[in-house]
């Protein structure tokens, strides 16, 4: 008898299990690291596409991590936004490689249209990040020597470190980057 | 020319000095250039370890302690991963093969590692070589069979057919032995340079069956046992692994599925790019590879000086050389230029035997470095950077006699003849 009560628990596991898949997920899911001033930026190349997935804390980008409410603030988001939109400029594709923005998508709650919606998904957290996913078709991919992140360092100085992950021709990369070595030969 | 010859006969008037002084840097230059060997080497044979794979995934830790206890078989996992993670992300279908690995046990200081036919197939070390077979077949359907890696087959001398009993834990000695189970030897692998040589591998199946009658971490007694052929009838599935390796049908989409991985509601895993997490790797190592190269810089400093020591002490007994020299028509920039081209001959000669000294070295360590640390060392040309070191050391060493050289050259204008005894 002891022993089917001590087996008790296991056999509700399954029933507990597709609970918490079912309601719980997202408050017991692990949290992804937020270290202000450091990013992350993921590069695969392969054949002709290219793509691009940047992540970081809002405040490396913005200057700060709360929704956007005074007019300051706002343009601060808006210019931020409008860099990230310009791609080719921002992580300095060179030109001979031919490059077409086939996609890009920005995600942030500071991007949400108006404090009330972006209130109403996640106000509880005090921390928020930016991220950005761009996918390119590049005609010519051989022109693609290396990764420079001089202009984005230029352009949002909040940004200490970027951690760099690259898949390329050649294999696997990883480096971290920063202001003084920004650049990373694929 | 001319002058090059006095030097010579310089030197070998004083012969016995000047050979502890070219071997004092030699020894200098073989252990500076044998640490630079040692540590491209190492780099170059764990960079070649893994090829081909997009993916390692194992539970939450850190990267560099995943790539190596699944890797290099150095250190352990912090935890286990379920086998229905591995079926669920196997089936994906982004991936186009996976492998299963489970470790844990060893034979006689060996690891074990439980795998699929998939690692046979897919793991590829090097430039994309893939694994071969120098005798026998993979594994099959029989739980019991164990396909050696080159080393181990070869240090422990075994061949097809024979039967060996794996160890429970990854010490050298170990007091539980699966001893109620033995495996047959059904393969021998070729070598391939990498940890794989010195692995034992076994189906997951035969890692399930070995552990089968185990009970919080000790095998079962009397009646409770398993026997070899009832585990053969039992379901062999695995409820945990160690880890698993990846491999995608596109490259573009390795950072979309670590993430699927990295957030799995399912349980805790981690999935690292192999090649980033090395990087990571040699990061940490970079401070020591430094350290050991700054100690054999110094070393090499420390031989030119004791050879610019030597050719200082030496100026004083050669006054009358000097001025036999002086007298029969050498300006003081011969004297001059004649200890100069002694040290440089010096350095050369030191150099020189310090290059033999290293591919002597080489020549007897090859074996046993690679047998016992998995290390390659060639008896290559010099690369273009040890050449550049050659020439740095040649480079101080002229410089370094430009020391003495200006005292002779001071000393022969105000000594002349006269010889104050």
């Amino acid at each position: 008898m002891r022993r089917l009560l001590l087996a008790l628990p296991f056999a509700l596991l399954p029933l507990a299990m597709a609970h918490a898949a079912d309601e719980h997920d997202h408050e017991h899911g692990s949290l992804g690291a937020h270290e202000h001033g450091v990013g992350t930026l993921n590069v695969a190349l392969d054949g002709p596409t290219l793509e691009l997935d940047l992540d970081g804390p809002s405040v490396n980008l913005v200057g700060f991590e709360h929704i956007a409410t005074t007019d300051a603030d706002k343009a601060k988001v808006a210019s931020a936004r409008a860099q990230l939109e310009n791609p080719l400029v921002l992580f300095s594709l060179p030109k001979a490689a031919e490059c077409v923005v086939e996609a890009q998508d920005l995600e942030s709650p500071l991007f949400e249209a108006t404090p009330e919606e972006a209130a109403g998904t996640k106000t509880e957290h005090h921390h928020s990040d930016i991220e950005a996913h761009y996918a390119f078709t590049c005609a010519k991919p051989d022109a693609l020597k290396a990764l420079d992140l001089a202009q984005f360092f230029k352009t949002f100085p909040g940004t200490q470190k970027i951690k760099v992950q690259v898949i390329g021709s050649s294999g696997q990369q990883g480096s971290e980057l920063t202001p003084k070595s920004s650049s990373l030969k694929f | 020319m001319y002058l090059f010859r006095l030097a010579l006969a310089s030197l070998a008037n004083r012969r016995f000095t000047a050979l502890l002084t070219a071997f004092a840097i030699a020894l200098s230059v073989c252990l500076l250039l044998a640490v630079e060997r040692v540590r491209t080497e190492a780099r170059a044979s764990f960079a070649s370890t893994i090829s081909g794979t997009d993916l390692i995934v194992g539970a939450r830790s850190g990267s560099v302690n995943l790539l190596l206890y699944s890797v290099f078989r150095i250190g352990n996992a912090t935890n286990n991963i379920r086998w229905d993670s591995f079926e669920h992300f196997a089936n994906n279908p982004k991936v186009k093969w996976a492998i299963p690995m489970s470790l844990g046990d060893s034979h006689r200081g060996y690891r074990v590692m439980g795998t699929s036919e998939a690692y046979f197939e897919h793991y590829q070390y090097g430039h994309r070589q893939n694994l071969e077979l120098a005798t026998g077949r993979a594994f099959q359907t029989d739980p019991f069979e164990v396909v050696l890696g080159a080393e181990v087959a070869q240090a422990l001398h075994y061949t097809l057919g024979d039967k060996l009993v794996l160890a429970h834990g990854v010490a050298a000695i170990s007091l539980v032995k699966h001893d109620d189970k033995p495996f047959t030897v059904v393969g021998i692998l070729k070598r391939t340079g990498t940890p794989v040589d010195r692995t034992l591998h076994i189906s997951l199946g035969g890692m399930e069956a070995i552990h089968i009658d185990w009970h919080n971490g000790v095998p079962a007694h009397g009646a409770a046992r398993i026997s070899a052929d009832q585990a053969r009838n039992m379901d062999l599935t695995p409820q945990a692994i160690t880890a698993f390796m990846l491999g995608l049908n596109s490259k573009i989409s390795t950072f979309a599925l670590q993430r699927e991985i990295n957030e799995f509601r399912g349980e805790p895993m981690m999935a690292i790019l192999p090649g980033v997490a090395l990087q990571e790797l040699w990061s940490l190592m970079s401070t020591a590879e430094k350290a050991l190269f700054v100690v054999s810089l110094f070393v090499v400093l420390t031989g030119l000086i004791g050879m610019l020591t030597a050719i200082l002490t030496s100026l004083n007994e050669r006054r009358r050389e000097m001025a036999i020299l002086r007298s029969v028509g050498a300006r003081p920039w011969h004297i001059a230029t004649l200890l100069v081209v002694e040290a440089l001959a010096l350095a050369l000669a030191g150099v020189v035997a310090g290059v033999g000294l290293l591919y002597l070295c080489i020549a007897l360590a090859q074996g046993y470095v690679q047998s016992n640390y998995g290390i390659y060392l060639p008896l290559a040309w010099p690369s273009e950077y040890e050449w550049t070191l050659l020439g740095g050391i040649l480079a101080a060493a002229l410089l370094m006699g430009c020391v003495p050289a200006w005292r002779a050259y001071r000393q022969s204008l105000a000594d002349g003849l006269s010889i104050r005894l």
